[in-house]
């Protein structure tokens, strides 16, 4: 069963005096649970097109559908809305706020309801029960995507939006940050569409697309 | 939880509760104590006041009456000039006169206690005043209704109003006036009682307007008006600085809420309850340190002759007030601005600017605040007009100025246009910056120059015997005799004075006059002393007309009341209308220190009208003990000494140099802080931009420092400032005749910016190089 899927979408944006056709007729359908890696070369569209997925972004034309709401239609906030209860997001740059500890920063996002103790659970979850209350700004890149990570699942999406979220760290941060991705889908149950340049996480995803092939 | 930007916040808040407390609390004071004080300074509900004689009228009213000159006293050797007040039993009726001593007798005086200390006079000793001996009973301090009556410039002395007569002081041309006070609900109803007031009488409503103290409040409450606006501009700033800084600090951390989900109500909450808390500690600390301000302020008015107490909680109120009402617009517009953005932009590009739109925001607050001083309309379209004119070409022309140093900084090397980019990003707060700047400067070095050259200057271009005392009240018979016992007045030339009010210009009352533009104008709001000569004075010539006709008019008057040839001047002289026809115009000599006229009449147009004659001359250090013989055989006589106006001018123009100096400082902490505020937001860009510039190797020498752009602020500062000194100057002189010269010593003023600059230098070299560590 399709829980996003993108019809005839197109994308131009507004540059100086002439406007660039970013994305144009496309298609695509994103299972339930499926885990999909979207590659291509840099200004290919990836991250427009995992914008328009989640909602931060509409497209000029054609129609988002996710969970059965049709995204591309709603306003600013009713997609907010719409973001609060569907998905969740991690970053290139982790965007975590410099001035709060770890667990901080995931209590901050925390839903209503959940009790502080799913914070410490799910940090510990991710391997930082011994750095959880350290500022941010004193932790490692790695560290940091790991407390991005457990902001993103202490809300219990059903769609995890990853961009690039290897792109800043090492080989082998870049190794356990993916592992630890992989590791959680056993223990949630989530749709994950990941951008990536790096093709051996791309292949350990159910499906792989490269971006050159969706515009048409 | 460290959240950035709320120090910046604390400080802007805190900086802004001081600034709008200091600026209101003196205009929301004089405002109550002109409402409460009213009839107390004026000494009834209805006050008449009259160079002659009013016939008191046979009414049921509590009323009171007294008789006011400036007279010659005599204690020992000694003569000085006081104001005499003949006062009946029922003074005062409202208000309070302090004396130590005991009550006014026949044949006793009371005396000012300053002049008393002056003197070393004790109670019970003997003063000439007039033709009599008085001895003294009593020391007055306080009189609640002297506190702005300014032609009281003397130390007042009181006798008993039956003993007028006694003085030998009260003559038909005596220059005094006769002052009658009621108490009553109804002063329209008494007004309709007193149908025999003099035409030339004034007629004062305390309640509704405190006549000619009324005029010199409103000056003084305009001036205070505008310092309050520019006080709220720049608080305003100064908070603008502080949510521009935050929001941007904090736009992309909306931008994650947004797009992990939260809702508006959320991203709100995120935001505010940090600028509520550092509103909270600014307004603590502002509470610290405005405790012992107040105490200093109550201190100091205590020292004042006003008896004002002052309603803190009301200043504060309206401080809280008006703070609240400038954080709450700017901070809903920052914030709504913030919450309302798509989240892409928040997450890619940060905060957009609302700077134009505070700019029309600034504008339309200026009209409204016009309109709440004033329903004239047509006068707040045009102050709104020209203020903002003035705002937006000096902005203009910083900005123009600013864009030409970037065109020429682009024509340089690595460093001149890693330095024209900075300025590139904060054109429009450096802008702000050297306006402030430019304006302090420009105001400093102004007052220096009108605090030592305004009286110096005047009194050089005098001869070096130009006459150094008036002597007015002459009696005709006296004129001989002055000149035959005292040697000084050989050369003296003595003017008949003839009192007379300006009744109406070409039919035309001159109440409407004065009433609409030249109200504040002295000629149309007091008695005049008419003169008729056949020759033309010293210091006089004739410009246009023919001398000896009809009316000679003083050229600046002519030109203050639109007055031209040919026209019909109405005076009210001993009671008659007469009218005159402007004849001849004249250039007056005013710097002169001789007696000058506005209006000089042929000699037989006055001749059946008593006149009394006043002149100036030169009165040598040694002669001057002549002074007390002079006093003691001509009584009626008053000596009005030169140097005693110059050192009451003197203090006045020390008052308003003090006045300015304080406002100047406020404006110079106000540019500290709004510079502080600048800097700070750049601070994050420029570590950046300096790591980028050791990474890439370059020297020090070829990348720019804060110190070249805090220089280019400076020498821009420093040169609009110099300039509009200079404008200043030239329209001193064009306009009102006062002539500065610019002097170097005065630029030891310029070292303030400059201490503010390296100050800020040094402090944030060593906030880089930590950062840095």
């Amino acid at each position: 069963m399709a829980v996003i899927t993108l019809r005839n979408i197109s994308k131009s944006v507004h540059s100086g005096d002439t406007y660039i056709d970013i994305m144009d007729g496309v298609n695509l359908q994103v299972s339930a649970k499926e885990h999909l890696a979207i590659t291509g070369p840099s200004g290919s569209g990836k991250t427009t097109l995992i914008n328009l997925m989640s909602g931060l972004d509409i497209p000029t034309s054609g129609e988002v559908e996710v969970y059965g709401n049709i995204v591309s239609e709603m306003n600013e906030e009713a997609r907010v809305q719409f973001r609060d209860e569907y998905t969740a997001m991690v970053f290139q740059d982790f965007c975590l706020f410099s001035g709060l500890t770890a667990y901080e920063n995931v209590k901050l996002l925390k839903p209503e309801g959940v009790s502080d103790e799913a914070c410490y659970q799910v940090l510990e979850e991710v391997g930082l029960k011994q750095r959880m209350n350290i500022l941010v700004s004193k932790l490692s890149g790695g560290e940091k995507q790991r407390v991005a990570i457990a902001r993103a699942l202490i809300k219990k999406p059903k769609i995890i939006f990853a961009d690039e979220p290897t792109a800043q760290l090492d080989t082998k941060t870049s190794q356990a940050v993916m592992d630890l991705f992989f590791t959680l889908r056993e223990l949630y149950d989530i749709t994950l569409v990941l951008i990536t340049h790096d093709m051996s996480v791309a292949k350990r995803c159910d499906r792989s697309i490269e971006i050159g092939a969706l515009s048409q | 939880m460290k959240f950035k930007g709320r120090n910046q916040l604390i400080l802007a808040c805190l900086f802004s509760i001081l600034l709008l407390f200091c600026l209101d609390a003196l205009p929301t004071e004089l405002a109550i104590a002109k409402q409460t004080y009213a009839t107390s300074w004026s000494g009834g509900d209805l006050v008449i006041k009259s160079p002659r004689v009013i016939a008191k009228p046979d009414i049921s009213e509590s009323n009171s009456e007294s008789i006011k000159l400036n007279t010659m006293l005599i204690f020992q050797d000694q003569a000085k000039l006081v104001h005499l007040q003949l006062i009946d039993s029922n003074y005062p009726l409202y208000g309070n006169v302090q004396v130590d001593g005991e009550a006014l007798a026949k044949d006793t005086i009371w005396i000012d206690e300053k002049l008393a200390r002056m003197l070393n006079i004790q109670i019970g000793d003997e003063i000439g005043l007039g033709d009599q001996a008085w001895t003294v009973s009593g020391f007055s301090s306080v009189q609640d209704e002297q506190v702005f009556d300014f032609e009281a410039f003397s130390p007042s002395v009181y006798i008993r109003l039956d003993q007028a007569a006694d003085t030998g002081l009260i003559m038909p041309t005596s220059r005094l006036n006769h002052y009658l006070y009621f108490k009553t609900n109804d002063v329209e109803g008494l007004l309709e009682k007193l149908v025999d007031i003099p035409a030339d009488s004034r007629v004062i409503k305390p309640k509704e307007s405190l006549g000619r103290v009324e005029r010199i409040l409103s000056e003084v409450f305009n001036m205070l008006w505008v310092i309050r606006l520019v006080g709220y501009v720049m608080a305003g700033f100064l908070i603008h600085l502080a949510f521009e800084f935050y929001c941007r600090v904090h736009a992309k951390e909306v931008g994650v809420l947004m797009a992990l989900g939260h809702s508006r109500y959320a991203r709100i909450k995120f935001l505010c309850i940090p600028i509520l808390y550092s509103i909270l500690i600014a307004i603590t600390g502002a509470v610290f340190i405005l405790s012992p301000v107040t105490a200093v302020f109550d201190y100091l008015l205590q020292s004042l002759p006003l008896g004002i107490d002052i309603p803190w909680v009301w200043v504060v109120q309206r401080t809280v007030f008006v703070f609240i009402f400038i954080l709450g617009v700017l901070m809903s517009l920052h914030l709504s601005s913030l919450i309302n953005m798509p989240v892409l932009q928040l997450l890619n590009k940060g905060p957009r600017s609302i700077n134009t739109l505070l700019m029309l925001l600034g504008l339309v607050g200026i009209g409204v605040y016009s309109v709440t001083l004033s329903w004239d309309t047509i006068r707040v379209i045009r102050n709104i007009l020209f203020g903002s004119s003035i705002l937006f070409l000096g902005y203009m022309l910083i900005y123009s100025i600013i864009g030409i140093v970037k065109a020429l900084l682009c024509k340089g090397g690595t460093r001149a246009y890693l330095l024209l980019n900075n300025l590139r990003l904060y054109s429009y707060e450096y802008s702000f910056v050297v306006l402030f700047m430019t304006i302090l400067l420009s105001l400093g070095l102004l007052m220096w120059h009108a605090d030592r050259q305004l009286l110096p200057s005047w009194q050089d271009t005098l001869p070096k015997e130009s006459a150094n005392g008036f002597f007015i009240g002459i009696q005709p018979r006296e004129v001989e005799q002055l000149q035959q016992n005292y040697s000084w007045f050989s050369g003296a030339t003595f003017y008949p004075v003839i009192k007379g009010r300006l009744l109406s210009i070409n039919n035309d009352n001159a109440q409407s006059y004065a009433e609409g533009a030249f109200k504040d104008h002295e000629v149309l709001n007091r008695q005049l002393n008419l003169t008729a000569l056949d020759f033309l004075p010293d210091g006089n010539s004739i410009i246009e007309g023919e001398w000896g006709v009809g009316v000679s008019a003083d050229s600046g008057i002519m030109k203050r009341l639109g007055l031209k040839l040919g026209d019909q001047l109405t005076f009210l002289i001993y009671g008659d209308e007469r009218t005159f026809e402007i004849t001849s115009v004249r250039q007056v000599d005013w710097q002169s220190m001789r007696a000058n006229f506005y209006f000089i009449f042929k000699p037989s147009a006055l001749s059946e009208y008593p006149a009394s004659y006043m002149t100036s001359t030169y009165l040598p250090n040694e002669n001057r003990g002549d002074l007390l013989g002079l006093a003691k055989d001509f009584p009626s006589i008053t000596y009005l000494d030169v140097e005693l106006f110059i050192s009451q001018a003197r203090g006045l123009i020390a008052g308003v140099t003090s006045s300015v100096q304080s406002f100047l400082i406020l404006v110079s902490a106000f540019s500290a802080v709004a510079f502080f505020l600048v800097l700070n937001r750049q601070r994050e860009q420029k570590v950046a931009q300096l790591k980028v510039m050791q990474e890439l190797g370059l020297m020090r020498s070829k990348y720019p420092v804060l110190r070249d752009e805090l220089q280019l602020i400076l020498v821009l500062s420093i040169s609009l400032g110099i300039l509009m000194t200079f404008i200043g100057i030239l329209l001193l002189d064009q306009l009102f005749n006062i002539t500065l010269h610019l002097d170097t010593d005065s630029f030891v003023i310029l070292l303030i910016p400059i201490l503010i600059c390296y100050s800020f230098d040094t402090m944030y070299e060593f906030m880089y190089r930590r950062g840095d560590e």
